[in-house]
């Protein structure tokens, strides 16, 4: 017999024994605090109709504030990162570029970080650029370590890698153009700026980045990460958003929160 | 003509039903995670009052939060967490802890009646009532760690992950706790198993 005992999910012997044990325990709640607990939950059932409609429209607009502040926030943030090409500044002054009125109206949020490389510098400049940029480590996105060539095929890489992880697009500047024409608007923009601090709670306790992670937005989340978030505001029942990620069985965001220092 | 009892309704519709403003929802939801989480709670605090106590707090906050509550998490993941996490600030907060001679008598803890049972004969019902006996020993002679995470697992059905997550420890952590919580009852209990 091996010394190690069965330690993940399996069921044995072990466990048997203790639920068999365990229905002969001999303690129990009390009937006062059974009793105390199904009154309040029945009294909570009767009580919620009574809701004044100004709290719940209070409660609503909270709501949808937060949500539209997290889906501005992933517009922002990971659009261009999704979509924007690789190719250097150079490339987009091209024949292929976007026309300077439509460039001028692109808002500045953060210098563009090129997801778009081409076949030759997929695996050597990732952890280059992570180290030469820690405060991006977590969710590196690595610069390119030569420009390629003006009409080249090049691959995407990113988000949009992992889910087409064989797709080229025909070349730097039309990405980039891709990305101009779903890129940020002002009002998205202005949203955010509109939605106050970043760690706000609504009537729940709860931040953008709880409820992000509590729609399974992963973008969501990684915006507000980025943001600066704090990924370890519980809510009012003391659930954090790395409990709350586990408990949706998100495993992505699980990993993108402890990159960012959950616990 | 007899009908068959239709499929007992998930965790997770409950709570939505309840939510909706069924109250007998709830009261189901209690009656199956009542047990699970009292033994997780008193096993874990060693003390039958504090135990009662945090009992209520855990469940009015289920209540509370049940029009919160998103079906997409297993409802037993979001219950022991709530229960985790009241477990931990009633320790972190070190509240006096309550006689329990000073609730009065009907609050005294219910012995189970074992001598009802009609299937068992005496001899094995004391071997039953001295299995549990070496059972609780058991579990409450290991660390607090381990014990939390045998728990935790037992009674709640949590996943490594998922503990390693509400104790605020690494997957091996958790891991190698539960390997060494189980080691220890499989010495204790081995006379059982």
């Amino acid at each position: 017999m091996s010394d190690t005992p069965p330690t993940d999910d399996k069921r044995d012997d072990l466990e048997a024994l203790y639920r068999n044990s365990s229905a002969h325990s001999p303690t129990r709640p009390s009937a006062k605090v059974r009793r105390a607990i199904l009154e309040h939950a029945a009294k909570l059932v009767t009580d919620r109709p009574q809701t004044t409609g100004s709290a719940r429209t209070r409660w609503r607009r909270t709501a949808l504030l937060g949500s539209l502040a997290a889906a501005a926030l992933a517009g922002l943030l990971i659009g261009p990162q999704f979509l924007t090409p690789s190719a250097p500044p150079s490339a987009l002054r091209g024949p292929q570029t976007a026309p300077p009125s439509v460039a001028k109206n692109l808002p500045v949020t953060e210098p563009a970080r090129p997801l778009v490389k081409s076949e030759t510098q997929v695996a050597p400049s990732a952890a280059g650029a992570a180290s030469a940029n820690p405060e991006r480590r977590d969710f590196a996105i690595s610069e390119p370590a030569a420009p390629p060539a003006a009409g080249a095929a090049v691959r995407v890489t990113g988000m949009r890698a992992r889910l087409e992880p064989d797709a080229t697009v025909a070349d730097a500047a039309s990405e980039r153009r891709r990305g101009m024409d779903r890129g940020v608007s002002a009002a998205s923009k202005a949203l955010l700026d509109a939605a106050g601090p970043i760690d706000a709670r609504d009537a729940e306790g709860r931040t953008a980045l709880m409820r992000a992670v509590l729609q399974g937005r992963l973008d969501s989340v990684v915006a507000l990460l980025r943001r600066g978030a704090d990924p370890n505001v519980a809510d009012s029942v003391g659930m954090t958003p790395l409990q709350a990620a586990q408990a949706n069985e998100r495993p992505e965001i699980v990993e993108a929160l402890r990159r960012a220092g959950a616990r | 003509m007899q009908f068959m009892d239709p499929e007992p309704a998930s965790d997770e519709v409950l709570m939505q039903r309840y939510a909706g403003g069924e109250a007998k929802a709830f009261e189901l939801l209690y009656q199956r995670h009542e047990m699970r989480v009292w033994r997780y709670l008193e096993r874990n605090v060693r003390n039958t009052a504090v135990a009662d106590e945090l009992m209520q707090e855990v469940w009015f906050s289920v209540a509370r939060e049940a029009s919160r509550y998103r079906p997409t998490a297993r409802f037993s993941t979001w219950l022991f967490a709530i229960a985790h996490n009241r477990m931990v600030d009633a320790i972190r907060s070190c509240r006096p802890q309550v006689s329990l001679t000073a609730l009065g008598p009907e609050d005294n803890p219910v012995v189970v009646p074992l001598i009802d049972d009609p299937q068992r004969g005496p001899h094995a019902l004391a071997v039953a009532r001295e299995q549990a006996q070496q059972l609780n020993r058991a579990v409450e002679a290991l660390p607090d760690e381990q014990r939390e995470a045998f728990l935790l697992q037992v009674e709640g059905e949590l996943t490594v992950d998922e503990i390693a997550v509400l104790t605020d420890c690494s997957f091996e952590t958790a891991k190698s706790r539960l390997r060494y919580a189980r080691s220890k009852l499989r010495e204790q209990l081995k006379e059982y198993l």
